[in-house]
C-alpha cells in the first residue's frame, strides 16, 4: 500500500465513521425527542406517525441552526462567566433539561392539531406541521379586538 | 469633492426621522438635506426571507465588555423600528422630577406638559393603539381603539381600575391602509404581517422628499468644528473618504453611536459616552387557578401603573408591569402549563425598574476598531435593585386580583432592550451636553437627538419620547429660524 492509498484509505474510514456516528447521533436525537414526548404527554392520545414525523423535523431543526458568529460565540463564552452571573439571576426551580423539555413539547403542541381541536384532550393528537412563529396568527389563544 | 446642504442628518431612525417630518413640513422648497445611515435598506421581504432585520450584524459594531449585559441595536434603514415590539408608553410627569420631586437621580430639564403636544402628534403619526382613560394627562385620545385584553388583564383592571391600563402601542389593533393588523404572533422583531409602526411601513415617503438626499452604507467618522460651529461631516461611503458641509448637523445614530460619534470627533465634554442605562427588567411567571391567559390581540396586552408613581419614589425605583401574551418561549420563558386542562393557565408579567444612571456605565470609542463602539455596563442602580426585592410584595398585592397558585420563577432579564444617556440633556453645560432643545451647549448649529439625551430612565418604553423629543426640538428650531 502506497502513501496516496493509505492517505485515501485512511479518508474513507474516517468518512464512513463520521457518517456513520452522524447518523447514530441523529436517530438518537430522534429517539429521545420522541421519548421525552411520550413521557411528559403520557395522558394524551398521541399519534405514532406523527410523533416521529416531529422528531424528525425537530431535530432537523436542532441541527440546522446555524455556527454562530465569533461575536456571538464571545457572548456565549463570557456568558458563562462572572458577568452573566451578575446580570442573569433566575429563581426558577426548574432545572435547565426541565425547562428544554417543557419548550420541546410546547413545541410540539402548536405543531399539532391539539388546540384547533380546542384542546380536546379525548382526541387523538396529531401533528400538522412543524410550528414557526414567523409564519402569520399562529397563536392558538389570542382572539381578535372587539372592534 | 465635497458638497453643502441646508442640514446634514445623521441616521433614519425614530429620532431621524420625526426631525426630518417635521423639518420637511416647514422647510422652504430649496433646502437641501443630506441623511447618512451606515446600512442597507433591508426591505420586510429581505427581513422575513432571511429571518433577521439587520444585514449587519450588530455585534460587529459593538465591543462589549459586559456580554451578559446585552444592547439590542438594528443597524439600517429605519434603524430600531425594525427590530422594536411597539411600546408607545409616554412617560409619567414625575418621570420629569425625579431629583426635585423625589430627591433621586436627575431631573429633565422639561416638563410632561412640554411634550405633551408632540406626544399626540407622534402617537397620530405612529397610528398609536390605546385605550380610552389613561394613567397621565391627555390633551386627544390614542387615534387606533384598544387592543383587547387577556383574561387576567381583565381581571386586574376590574379590582384596579386605575392601575390597570390596556397596552399603549404601535402595533395596529385594526386596519390601517398602512400595515396590517396585530395578530399576537410573538415575534415582534420579524413581525410576520407588519402590524407594527416601522419607518419603513409609516414614513418611508419622507425620505422621498426631492429635498432629501438619502445615502446608504455612509459610516459618520467625525463632524468637524471650527469657529463654534459644526462644519462638516467626515464619512465613509462604499469604501471612500468624504466630507460634506451643512449649516445644521445633526446626530440621530442611537445612545450607543452619538457619544462614538463625538468621541471621535475630539468632542471633550466629561459626560460625553457616560450615564448609560435603561429600565431593569424582571420576568415572573406565575401559574394562576382558572384563568386562561395569552389571549388578548397582541402580544403584550396590559400595563400596570400600580406600582409606578408615589412617595415611594424617594426610596426605590418606580415601576411597569406589562403582560405578556405570547404562547411560546418568549424570552426564554416557556409558556404553555403542561398540565391537564391547564395549558393557558400561566401568566408572565414584566417588571420595569427606572434606573439611576452611573457616571461608571459608558460608551467609548474601541481601542482595537475605532469604527467600533465599546460599552461598558458595571450594574443596576441600587434603587432600581431595591425594588425588584419588592416583588414578591407586588405579587402580594396583584393576588387581590387573580387566582396564584404558585410563583413559577423571576428572573432578570439581559435586556431591555432600550438604550439611553450617554449625551444627556440639562439646563446647566457643566453637568450636561445638550441643552433642553437637543442643540449641543457649545456648538449651536449641532443637534443630538434621541435616547441619548435622557437624563433618567423612567419606567416607561421610550420610543415615544424620542419620537416627541425630536418634534419638540424640530419646533424650537424652525420656530428659532423664523423669527
Amino acid at each position: 500500500m502506497n502513501r496516496r492509498q493509505l492517505l485515501l484509505g485512511g479518508a474513507g474510514a474516517f468518512a464512513v465513521a463520521g457518517l456513520g456516528l452522524w447518523g447514530f447521533g441523529r436517530m438518537g436525537l430522534e429517539a429521545k425527542i420522541a421519548s421525552i414526548l411520550r413521557r411528559r404527554l403520557s395522558f394524551l392520545t398521541l399519534d405514532q406517525d406523527g410523533v416521529r414525523a416531529f422528531s424528525k423535523d425537530q431535530a432537523t431543526a436542532i441541527l440546522a441552526k446555524k455556527i454562530p458568529t465569533w461575536n456571538r460565540l464571545r457572548y456565549h463564552f463570557g456568558a458563562v462567566g462572572p458577568s452573566f452571573n451578575r446580570f442573569y439571576r433566575s429563581t426558577d426551580r426548574r432545572s435547565r433539561v426541565a425547562r428544554l423539555e417543557d419548550t420541546l413539547v410546547s413545541t410540539f403542541l402548536l405543531s399539532s392539531d391539539f388546540f384547533l381541536n380546542g384542546g380536546d384532550e379525548s382526541r387523538m393528537v396529531k401533528y400538522i406541521v412543524y410550528y414557526d412563529p414567523i409564519r402569520p396568527c399562529q397563536n392558538p389563544f389570542a382572539r381578535p379586538v372587539d372592534a | 469633492m465635497s458638497s453643502n446642504y441646508d442640514v446634514i442628518i445623521v441616521g433614519t431612525g425614530f429620532a431621524a426621522s420625526f426631525f426630518l417630518m417635521r423639518y420637511l413640513e416647514r422647510a422652504p422648497q430649496q433646502n437641501r438635506v443630506l441623511v447618512l445611515e451606515r446600512g442597507n435598506e433591508d426591505s420586510k421581504a429581505w427581513q422575513l426571507a432571511n429571518r433577521l432585520h439587520t444585514s449587519i450584524d450588530p455585534d460587529d459594531l459593538v465591543e462589549n465588555e459586559t456580554p451578559g449585559k446585552e444592547w439590542y441595536t438594528s443597524p439600517g434603514f429605519g434603524g430600531n423600528s425594525k427590530c422594536w415590539m411597539g411600546g408607545t408608553t409616554r412617560m409619567m410627569p414625575g418621570d420629569f422630577k425625579l431629583k426635585s420631586r423625589y430627591g433621586q437621580g436627575f431631573d429633565w430639564p422639561i416638563s410632561y406638559e412640554d411634550l405633551e403636544p408632540h406626544y399626540g402628534i407622534a402617537e397620530r403619526v405612529m397610528l398609536v393603539s390605546g385605550p380610552a382613560d389613561s394613567p397621565m394627562p391627555r390633551s386627544q385620545p390614542a387615534p387606533l381603539i384598544p387592543h383587547r385584553f387577556s383574561d387576567p388583564d381583565a381581571l386586574l383592571k376590574a379590582h384596579f381600575p386605575d392601575g390597570w391600563y390596556q397596552m399603549s402601542t404601535g402595533r395596529a389593533s385594526v386596519a390601517t391602509g398602512q400595515r396590517g393588523v396585530c395578530c399576537a404572533s410573538g415575534i415582534c422583531g420579524l413581525c410576520p404581517v407588519d402590524a407594527k409602526f416601522t419607518i419603513q411601513n409609516g414614513l418611508a415617503d419622507i425620505y422621498k422628499d426631492p429635498r432629501v438626499t438619502l445615502q446608504l452604507r455612509s459610516e459618520v467618522q467625525t463632524v468637524e468644528t471650527a469657529g463654534g460651529v459644526a462644519r462638516a461631516v467626515n464619512y465613509v461611503h462604499q469604501g471612500k473618504e468624504q466630507r460634506d458641509t451643512a449649516d445644521l448637523i445633526v446626530l440621530g445614530a442611537s445612545a450607543l453611536f452619538n457619544p462614538h460619534i463625538l468621541l471621535r470627533s475630539g468632542f471633550s465634554h466629561p459626560l460625553i459616552g457616560r450615564r448609560l442605562h435603561e429600565q431593569m427588567p424582571v420576568y415572573v411567571t406565575l401559574d394562576l387557578k382558572g384563568v386562561k391567559c395569552y389571549n388578548g390581540s397582541t402580544v403584550l396586552t396590559g400595563l400596570g401603573y400600580l406600582f409606578y408613581e408615589g412617595d415611594h419614589r424617594a426610596d426605590h425605583a418606580a415601576c411597569m408591569i406589562e403582560t405578556w401574551s405570547s404562547p411560546f418561549a418568549y424570552r426564554s420563558q416557556d409558556a404553555l402549563r403542561l398540565e391537564r386542562g391547564r395549558w393557558n393557565e400561566r401568566l408572565m408579567l414584566g417588571f420595569l425598574f427606572d434606573d439611576i444612571p452611573s457616571d461608571d456605565n459608558r460608551v467609548t470609542v474601541s481601542k482595537r476598531n475605532p469604527s467600533v463602539a465599546t460599552v461598558h455596563f458595571n450594574d443596576y442602580s441600587d434603587y432600581a435593585k431595591k425594588a425588584a426585592d419588592r416583588i414578591p410584595k407586588m405579587v402580594d398585592k396583584l393576588s387581590e386580583a387573580l387566582p396564584i397558585e404558585r410563583i413559577v420563577g423571576t428572573s432578570l432579564g439581559t435586556t431591555a432592550a432600550h438604550i439611553q444617556g450617554t449625551v444627556v440633556m440639562g439646563d446647566d453645560p457643566a453637568t450636561s451636553v445638550v441643552d433642553r432643545h437637543l442643540v449641543h451647549h457649545e456648538y449651536r448649529n449641532l443637534l443630538i437627538l434621541g435616547s441619548s439625551a435622557y437624563p433618567t430612565a423612567s419606567p416607561a418604553y421610550p420610543t415615544l419620547t424620542v419620537s416627541a423629543l425630536s418634534l419638540w426640538a424640530a419646533d424650537h428650531l424652525l420656530g428659532r429660524a423664523q423669527a
